[in-house]
């Protein structure tokens, strides 16, 4: 099958990078996740970095097949703990560019605790949160960023949990770059991904994202997603974060995007490093 | 902008490493010198008793050396760190205890399905769940080989005094880095924290593996490549743009859900420690020659069996001490000879029986197996090993 | 010769740093064999420190001991706390200001002024120095240069007035017979 494979223009350019034997890939119909991937590629054949040292890492679920087709050192570890494998890969060897690819609920639920310990010691590592609203993999049941109301094979009676506004909670605890677009915003994901390279220090983006399954039993289908990315998003670099919480199911809810926080808190990683000096007398 | 430095500053670190000489050392202290001497550059830990003593010294230690030291939010956190910098070719372990070690045991089958060389020292202490955190427990050597879902295996050692502290953390690491498997040094409260004689021998007389890095160009490289049992090693950021998956995956590190794969898998993660299990696994054989009866026995318990065998000696009694020194593999051809000419067997270890189940599995057709449970929290003395062994004389 | 030590006292009285100096001195500055096996009482703060070593001319098959051959306590509490378990024959090193002891007629108890000898020194703190260096004198476990070259080795502050209170033990054991 893969020998037949044809590329659309949109991938041509970026073919170097992806694992073309592995096509086709396991995403649904509509899914934001190629998209995000094919940004990705981008913005490394821009960075000026040499392919080597990219390094893409990753959880379980969805989002995190990712380094399964890109072709790069790529490390698809258990569920929840693609921060602390990567945090342990890039402070022994910070020379790489180690970028995270997962969702919601590898990053928030499970790996919710690194998540925010790693934006707290200030790990210089990338992570590109793709917020599909559910559990997609597993069939449908409700995530930490699942909004109220929302139908999802667990929450039969609708959704009745609060849930994580990704942003808000990256900038409340200190993040040194956080942006948030859409599938259909790839040029501006692509630069944040570019400028997320050379943040020093913990980048964030939020990729908000279609899914067939949440579509399915939320009367939102990937289409129809997209046309709420069109029609309700407001880009603001200075938007109040404590008010971008995000309800596709809510026409009056605007989508606010944009790259809303830059700061320049060492990594810890520099901090290790400057440590070592200190320690060796030097 | 991050400022793009090759590798870790480890130019002098030999000046910095443990000289050699003879100490007066605590046992969790020699095995972070040993892991230093070793090689080790990073260590992932999170506070807990009896362990904590190997965190605090790396803490001190590691940047001396040019490595690095995280605390990190937790044990999973610490098991994940050390596999990610493994695969980024630095040799890194954790300390932990029996909380902290079941934190763990997702993380010790990624290591052994991505085949990550990392090494875990746990530091046993009484059970189960809080226990008693200060004191002894030897109840995690079945949790050390079969914690993790799947089939899978792994080497612990099962030090019993700071020497062995050092000597075995030192073979952990070559073992973990030989066979691309995670090695748990299996110690227990006692041993980590008592302190006795250490001697450091000359650096160049210590053995220390490296990686077993690959040779061929990239396009023809699998990371997961069954024509061998143990395959070569490349690490992140070398050019080999390679892809490894906690999924079941081929030779190429690819995902797959053929049964083909699966078998070819597994069966290799198995069969690399099971068809070396006689290099790698050891024990320790005293008075075993005209044994009648063999007292099984290992970590701090095999020091006070012992003085219970010494003690049997001086009374008559032929009793002998057989000391695994691996608890996985476990060296069951050791005790062959003694069962063949129709020893009997006692086993005692700190918990309610668990390596009395494997000596059972190799030999309860042959001998008569007796057991002595020993509930955590004390180390049973050589007086209670005696009653027990003339106990099995008399019945 | 095995000897079993087992040193006592409150938190602060250097009770692991003699055990050590005894442990150091035996291993790396005589070639005798000697282990070390510490406890807390369970308080972190204020509570008492324990340090039961063991000195052989062989290798040491198990460190662990509940009757030691040797006790030195430097508090009421922790001497009350032992005083029982010393071994038949044993002998029993009271810190003489603060211990009364009780009557025990099969060991031998000999009373200190440790705390008295190491203030007089210039160093309260010492008093650990002062007990270790009558317990040499008496046991003749381990030669002095051996345990000076310990003390050397271990003790991080003022070395000299460590080494002073050490030889005001030594003198304090010379004439007492066991």
């Amino acid at each position: 099958m893969s020998g037949r494979l044809r590329l659309g223009l949109r991938t041509e350019s970026i073919k170097s990078l992806l694992r073309l034997e592995r096509f086709p890939h396991i995403w649904c119909p509509g899914c934001g996740i190629g998209t995000v991937v094919k940004c990705y590629a981008e913005a490394v054949l821009e960075s000026g970095i040499p392919v080597e040292k990219h390094v893409v890492v990753s959880g379980i679920g969805c989002t995190s097949r990712a380094p399964g087709y890109i072709k790069l050192d790529g490390f698809h570890v258990i569920h929840g703990r693609a921060i602390p494998f990567a945090v342990g890969l890039k402070t022994v060897r910070q020379d790489l560019e180690v970028t995270i690819i997962a969702g919601d609920g590898d990053l928030l639920s499970i790996g919710g605790n690194h998540f925010i310990h790693a934006i707290r010691r200030n790990d210089d590592i990338n992570v590109i949160l793709v917020n599909n609203f559910i559990y997609g993999m597993t069939g449908g049941q409700y995530g930490p960023t699942t909004t109220i109301g929302s139908i999802t094979t667990t929450s039969p009676y609708g959704f009745i949990e609060g849930s994580f506004n990704v942003v808000y909670l990256a900038a409340a605890l200190g993040a040194n770059f956080v942006a948030r677009w859409t599938p259909l915003h790839t040029k501006e994901l692509t630069s944040a991904i570019l400028e997320m390279f050379k943040v020093d220090g913990f980048a964030l983006i939020e990729v908000v994202s279609p899914c067939l399954i949440y579509g399915e039993m939320n009367n939102l289908p990937p289409l129809e997603v997209m046309k709420v990315f069109r029609d309700r998003a407001v880009i603001d670099h200075d938007a109040d974060l404590s008010k971008t919480y995000i309800d596709l199911r809510d026409p009056k809810k605007p989508i606010v995007l944009g790259n809303f926080v830059r700061r320049s808190r060492p990594s810890y990683q520099v901090l290790a490093r400057e440590l070592i000096k200190r320690a060796r007398g030097g | 902008m991050s400022e793009r430095i090759s590798l870790l500053t480890t130019e002098r670190a030999e000046e910095w490493l443990l000289k050699p000489g003879v100490y007066f050392m605590q046992g969790n202290i020699a095995s972070a010198e040993a892991a230093l001497i070793a090689g080790c550059r990073f260590f992932a830990g999170y506070p807990i008793t009896p362990s904590n003593e190997i965190a605090e010294h790396m803490a001190r230690r590691l940047p001396q050396i040019g490595g690095y030291f995280i605390q990190f939010e937790d044990e999973i956190a610490s098991i994940n760190a050390i596999i990610g910098a493994a695969y980024g070719g630095v040799k890194s372990m954790t300390a932990t205890s029996g909380p902290g070690f079941s934190l763990m045991q997702e993380g010790i089958g990624l290591a052994a399905m991505i085949e990550a060389p990392v090494v875990i020292v746990d530091v046993q202490r009484a059970g189960p769940s809080t226990g008693i955190p200060t004191l002894v427990g030897q109840g995690d050597v079945m949790q050390a080989k079969w914690g993790s879902h799947g089939d899978y295996e792994i080497v612990a050692y099962l030090p019993n005094s700071v020497q062995e502290m050092f000597d075995l953390t030192i073979e952990a690491f070559n073992t973990a880095w030989e066979y691309r498997v995670p090695v748990i040094v299996l110690a227990d409260q006692s041993v980590g924290q008592m302190i006795e004689r250490l001697k450091v021998p000359p650096l160049d007389e210590i053995k220390v593996v490296e990686r077993n890095a690959p040779t061929v160009p990239p396009e023809e490289y699998l990371p997961f490549d069954s024509r061998y049992l143990i395959p070569p090693m490349a690490v992140a950021g070398e050019g080999y743009r390679f892809h490894v998956t906690a999924l079941t995956h081929d030779d190429r590190g690819y995902p797959s859900t053929s049964h083909e794969v699966s078998t070819k898998l597994v069966t290799r993660l198995v069969r690399k420690i099971r068809e070396n299990e006689k290099v790698i696994g050891r024990y320790e054989a005293i008075a075993l020659d005209d044994a009648e009866l063999v007292i099984v026995a290992y970590g701090i318990t095999s020091r006070s069996a012992l003085r219970a065998v010494r003690e049997a000696r001086r009374e008559g009694l032929k009793v002998g001490l057989f000391r695994p020194i691996t608890a996985w593999p476990f060296p069951y051809w050791g005790l062959r000879e003694a069962v063949d000419r129709g020893a009997r067997i006692l086993v005692v270890e700190i918990n309610m029986g668990q390596m009395v189940r494997v000596v059972r599995e190799h030999y309860s057709n042959l001998v008569d197996i007796y057991f002595m449970p020993w509930a955590p929290g004390s180390v049973p003395r050589p007086h209670d090993i005696l009653l027990k062994v003339k106990e099995v004389y008399g019945g | 010769m095995e000897v079993r030590l087992r040193l006592i006292g409150a938190g602060g009285h250097g009770i692991l740093l003699a055990g050590n100096i005894i442990g150091t001195a035996a291993t790396v500055y005589s070639s005798k064999n000697a282990t070390m096996v510490i406890a807390y009482s369970p308080a972190q703060r204020g509570g008492w420190s324990r340090a039961d070593v063991v000195v052989s001319d062989e290798p040491i098959d198990f460190p662990i001991f509940d009757h030691p051959d040797v006790l030195v306590a430097t508090t009421q509490e922790t001497y009350d706390l032992e005083i029982g378990n010393v071994r038949s024959g044993g002998l029993i090193v009271y810190e003489e200001d603060t211990v009364k002891p009780a009557v025990r007629g099969d060991v031998t108890q000999l009373g200190v002024p440790a705390f008295r000898t190491a203030i007089k020194v210039g160093f309260r703190i010492s008093a650990n120095m002062v007990l270790l260096g009558f317990l040499t004198e008496l046991l003749k476990l381990l030669p002095h240069d051996a345990v000076k070259l310990a003390i050397k080795a271990r003790v991080k502050r003022r070395i000299d007035v460590n080494l002073q209170a050490y030889e005001e033990g030594v003198r304090l054991a010379r004439g007492v017979r066991l």
